[in-house]
């Protein structure tokens, strides 16, 4: 008994003597935020504390310290007071002793770094959060964590104050000792209906206001589903093109235009796979799914080294991970939405999570009562379908894999045209994330994806069909090295193999266009660099390999296009190579607390391209190409210089940005291409320049019950090309030289949220005749100068009310309706003006007559939606 | 149904209708005046003719005029055809009735106009065989159901475009139409490959038919296209009987073989003809 007692005297003891360091340490002190001498601070500690110092007069007792934040534990007042200095402290009863660090057999190690490492995640879902700012109040430095919500911090040895912060949640902050590496995960609760209560100090304020990107917009889920949306249906690209710089030809169109970039010019990844078609009824919808998405960057410029091959601007979209915490589901039901739902939930007891989501039109009773009434809509199939997969395991604390996955189809038969046109996208990723060290995190990924389209009419004498097709298959290793606070270097490895189909005729192998391969492969490095407090620093390079392969039948064209000879390559060949580096340079000069000014730079190269003829931007038919001997890269350069400032405790956001961008070998298809059913495609190709230039203002308010933004674009973009347009210079047309938009959201109680968008555009640049003749019985056009004319200026008012079911106490289901009124005011903004027959409702057809046809889509539409949760 | 609201009404059904309307229109320059030419020369023995006239307003009030006065030829080699105008119909001009072409020989249209000359020049392509003629009545060819009032007479829709041929040609059917024993006459042109806004706008607005039973006698002429006139051809319909659909082409302007800057066509064709009796098999009876 003695001997057991002993020892827990022995085990005791150094636990209650740790208990009472404990408890004079943090015990909390108030002191005024101010500026005083080391020995003053000690005096003002020890009155405060009830407690006595005892130190060396050889101590920088004259050194002056800060108090930064008022209301702290008294080891947190040391620790500010003695920061970077060779002094500790240690408590003997009632009494705090203050001594010079004894050297140690390291003289690093009482300084040494101790690094900070995890990820920042939804309280709520268990979501990794990208973008997530973390800030160490201390030394006014942070970070932001990666795509995959990794965050890594390397400091000195030291007691410190986290912010961590997220548009959207609450901001969090953690007092920390760091003496050794450490791995700590944060949850952020997000706050409810965009009440945001944000409570930023100022150095917080300092490091978000430098985190602030030009050039880039970041859009989350909610944000777009509170937004009004064409016939109730929430969509990614359609609040895309209510940004500033961002432009679309014709109405219910997915396709856009950044900056003056060609309609293929913008890399759109989904998981990081590249979507080629991003249209689901000929565009009025996205293929992506707003129930499976997590959030949407899109970059205009500065656009960071580890992305390129498109010529214009970078479209990541996330899905989510899934809820690693608990079971749950989402759904809508629309008119033209049809049905979809997200199930989600946590894999393997928290280790992992999944989310399934699906979606499908039901057009079927629709036609069904269509056909009663006009007998040739019988067989008439118009739908779309498509669902995403993603998985995510936690192996270990180092290793972490993501699968994810998107299959969509179009199916479009009518049997009045005997006519079937088919078209969908497939893609998948396989990611291993891999800690390598507490600094060095990495990404592996295997990427698929594949669109093709079918045309068909099975009906015909002798039923042909043209299929068009591409796919990549590829590998990306991605590093990110997170030096220090200041400075986060990655770099890379990237390559994907492209098979290309342009075009197939299974009845007449005549019209094959030959099919074509090449491996296109980047190398990239990038540094992200505070230079001084005020200095922000991202540079990059970018070297880029394309190399076509065979096999392939490659034609050689003579001046007027036409064939003089043809080579044939063997598999695996590698007949024709393009190279170029693609430098990066983004410069951002903090002026004040709240407001900075970014310059950057930026060159891309474009080797894969979308061939098409089409005078609207509905885009089923058109052909992915890639460079080659007679068709060489797209190549982009961009200068941009913004200012961005926050106002109202960063409530507000205003920036102002201007940019030019320069493009060689900008390409375009010679008047009346063919490009179908045609071997010889590359003949009816042309290249050359094209520019553009514009300044884009843009107000965003981000919390409160009002958020939104509204913007001001003015832009122009040009085309030169010879052989089009007798060689003088045309717009683009895409070229609306005048854009606003507004999107607002109010939350005007617990259960009602409302939305506004209105848009104004010039209108788009067209082709219209300035003469005509007659051959054949037929009034020909003749037309101008190439897109010098103009469509009535576009704009629009679209307004929406959500209104969520009361919830009832134990019931997890929860429903809202969402009630869209889309052109509330009816305006009949036109498609397109041709002169041709009339087609008015008004015409008689006994008396055929030429005019000018205004073609609208649609006037007012109201329509219902219903969404849920359970 | 009209040439939209054919495939944009279909998808978004009971959501979005699409509207055209007309366009108060605003013409955005002067003529310029310039000629016009539409002029063959075929493997037929008749007089040939070319038409001469100007252009008029985007949105024309009034047909084009005829321009007379030109000093007109179709040369062959060191062969010179004259063509003259004829007094009744100002801007056409014709040979005599004895000029026949030749498959595979090319020919140049001259064309002095004040101090002004133009001209063109083509070649005669060889004509591609007959089909069945089973297959007239297969699709995309569209046999109605008899029509009111008489359970023998079919009416035969023909597109503006049959695709899929292996040479370009056009194909002119006529036949006398057994109610009122008039004769009535239809033509197709026939493409190789599929244009989109070609095929999905076919049977748009009207289309021409003949009115057969069985035991009618149809004639079929056909006539060869060059490569050069089958895409002058395929331009126009693109510009003019395929403007308006979601699938539109970029609107240009569409190149003929006159030289001086002159708009219209030149064309050679050999002829082939035969002729026909409708089977009754071939009207589903």
């Amino acid at each position: 008994m003695r001997t057991l007692c002993g020892v827990l005297w022995l085990i005791l003891m150094p636990i209650s003597a740790l208990y009472g360091q404990h408890t004079i340490l943090d015990k909390p002190i108030h002191l005024p935020k101010t500026t005083a001498t080391l020995e003053q601070l000690l005096g003002a500690l020890s009155q405060q504390a009830q407690i006595s110092f005892s130190y060396s007069n050889q101590l920088p007792l004259r050194k002056q310290v800060t108090v930064r934040q008022a209301d702290q534990t008294l080891r947190s007042h040391l620790d500010d007071a003695l920061l970077g200095q060779s002094v500790e402290y240690i408590v003997r009863g009632n009494k705090l002793i203050l001594r010079f660090r004894p050297p140690t057999a390291n003289p690093d190690s009482a300084t040494r770094n101790v690094t900070l490492r995890g990820y920042v995640r939804d309280s709520a879902s268990g979501e990794a959060l990208m973008g997530a700012s973390l800030y160490i109040q201390e030394v006014a430095m942070g970070t932001t964590t990666n795509t995959y919500g990794f965050y890594s911090l390397t400091v000195p040895r030291h007691t410190y104050t986290l912010i961590v912060s997220h548009m959207g949640y609450r901001p969090v902050s953690k007092r920390i000792r760091l003496i050794e590496d450490h791995r700590m995960d944060i949850q952020l609760p997000a706050t409810t209906h965009q009440l945001a209560e944000v409570v930023v100090s100022s150095g917080t304020s300092s490091h978000l206001g430098a985190a602030s990107l030009l050039s880039s917009h970041r859009l989350d889920a909610a944000t777009i589903r509170q937004m009004p949306a064409l016939a109730g249906e929430p969509d990614v690209l359609k609040s895309i093109q209510l940004l500033p710089g961002v432009t679309t030809v014709g109405e219910g169109s997915t396709g856009f235009s950044v900056r003056g970039g060609g309609l293929d010019q913008n890399l759109i990844l989904l998981d990081e796979a590249p979507v080629y078609n991003p249209s689901h009824f000929l565009g009025f919808l996205s293929v992506f799914n707003t129930d499976a998405i997590k959030e949407v960057t899109l970059y205009k410029g500065g656009i960071p080294a580890q992305y390129g091959g498109r010529a214009s601007s970078v479209l990541a979209i996330q899905l989510k991970e899934g809820n690693t915490n608990q079971f749950r589901a989402t759904g809508g039901v629309g008119l033209l939405g049809g049905a979809r739902l997200a199930v989600e939930g946590p894999l393997a007891s928290g280790k992992g999570s999944y989310i399934v989501s699906g979606r499908r039109t039901f057009t079927e009773p629709f036609l069904w009562l269509g056909a009663l009434a006009d007998s040739t809509l019988r067989g008439t199939h118009v739908n779309f379908y498509d669902g995403n997969l993603k998985l995510n395991y936690t192996l270990n604390e180092k290793n972490k894999v993501y699968l994810s996955g998107y299959f969509g189809r179009d199916m479009n038969r009518l049997p009045l045209l005997d006519y079937q046109i088919q078209w969908g996208n497939t893609t998948g990723t396989l990611r291993w994330n891999h800690l390598f060290s507490q600094r060095l995190f990495s990404n592996f990924t295997l990427l698929y994806s594949r669109y093709q389209y079918r045309l068909a009419t099975p009906a015909a004498a002798v039923p042909f069909s043209w299929e068009s097709a591409i796919a990549d298959q590829g590998g990306k290793a991605d590093f990110t090295w997170f030096v220090s606070p200041r400075c986060t270097v990655s770099f890379g490895l990237h390559s994907v193999y492209h098979q290309v189909k342009p075009g197939q005729n299974r009845a007449n192998p005549a019209f094959r266009v030959p099919g074509r391969q090449a491996l296109e492969t980047a190398l990239y490095a990038g540094l992200d660099m505070k230079v001084r407090a005020s200095l922000r620093l991202e540079a990059g390079l970018r070297y880029t390999l394309f190399q076509n392969m065979g096999q392939a039948l490659v034609y050689q064209y003579n001046q007027v296009g036409r064939v003089v000879d043809s080579v044939t390559y063997g598999a695996g060949r590698i007949y024709h190579t393009y190279s170029g580096a693609e430098p990066r340079l983004s410069l951002r000069y903090q002026l004040a607390e709240n407001q900075s000014i970014k310059m950057s730079y930026t060159r891309l190269y474009q080797y894969m391209h979308q061939l098409t003829n089409s005078s609207l931007s509905f885009t089923a038919f058109d052909i992915w190409y890639p460079s080659g001997p007679g068709l060489p890269p797209i190549r982009s350069d961009q200068v941009s210089l913004g200012y961005v400032r926050s106002l109202g405790n960063r409530q507000w956001e205003v920036s102002l940005e201007g940019y030019y961008k320069d493009i060689a070998h900008q390409l375009d298809v010679r008047d009346h291409a063919q490009l179908t059913f045609n071997p010889y495609l590359e003949a009816e190709l042309r290249t050359g320049r094209g520019w553009s230039y514009g300044l884009e203002f843009f107000v965003r308010k981000q919390t409160g019950r009002l958020t939104g933004w509204a913007n001001y674009t003015f832009s122009r973009a040009w085309r030169q090309i010879p052989a089009i347009n007798e060689g003088n210079a045309y717009p683009a047309l895409f070229d609306q030289p005048h854009k606003v938009s507004l999107t607002a959201g109010y939350t005007a109680s617990k259960r009602v949220t409302l939305g506004l968008n209105w848009l104004y555009n010039t209108g788009g640049a067209i082709n219209l005749p300035v003469e005509s003749f007659t051959y054949d019985n037929q009034n020909v056009p003749v037309y101008g100068a190439r897109n010098a004319s103009r469509l009535p200026d576009y704009h629009r008012l679209d307004l929406s009310a959500t209104i969520q079911q009361p919830p009832k106490p134990g019931r997890r289901w929860q429903g809202s309706w969402v009630y869209t009124l889309t052109n509330v005011y009816a305006r009949k903004n036109p498609l397109t003006i041709y002169v041709g027959e009339d087609l008015s409702a008004t015409r008689n057809p006994a008396q055929p007559r030429l005019v000018a046809n205004r073609v609208y889509l649609f006037s007012i539409i109201p329509s219902v939606s219903y969404q849920f949760t359970f | 149904m009209t040439k939209w609201t054919l495939l944009v009404y279909l998808p978004m059904m009971m959501e979005l209708m699409s509207c055209v309307e007309e366009l108060a229109w605003q013409e955005r320059g002067p003529a310029t005046n310039r000629l016009v030419v539409e002029g063959s020369i075929t493997t037929e023995r008749k007089a040939h003719t070319v038409n001469l006239s100007r252009t008029t307003p985007a949105i024309p009030t009034e047909a084009a005029t005829g321009v007379s006065g030109a000093i007109v030829s179709i040369v062959h080699g060191t062969t010179r055809f004259p063509l003259y105008e004829v007094d009744t119909i100002p801007g056409l001009y014709r040979t005599d009735s004895t000029v026949v072409g030749e498959v595979g020989q090319t020919y140049t249209l001259q064309i002095e106009l004040g101090p002004a000359s133009y001209s063109a020049t083509t070649t005669i392509e060889p004509v591609l065989d007959f089909e069945s003629p089973a297959l007239l009545f297969a699709s995309p060819n569209r046999l109605g159901n008899p029509i009111r009032g008489n359970l023998t007479v079919f009416e035969l829709e023909f597109p503006k475009v049959r695709y899929g041929a292996a040479t370009p040609v056009r194909d002119i059917f006529s036949a006398q139409e057994p109610i009122g024993l008039q004769w009535m006459s239809a033509f197709y042109y026939q493409f190789p490959g599929i244009d989109p806004e070609g095929f999905l706008l076919n049977f748009s607005g009207a289309n021409q038919t003949l009115l057969l039973q069985a035991g009618t006698v149809i004639t079929q002429t056909r006539y060869s296209l060059t490569d050069s006139h089958y895409r002058f051809i395929r331009d126009v319909y693109a510009e003019t009987q395929f403007r308006g659909g979601v699938f539109d082409r970029m609107p240009a302007n569409v190149k003929g073989n006159i030289s001086n800057g002159a708009l219209g066509f030149f064309s050679g064709s050999q002829v082939a003809q035969r002729s026909f009796v409708v089977q009754k098999s071939w009207l589903g009876q």
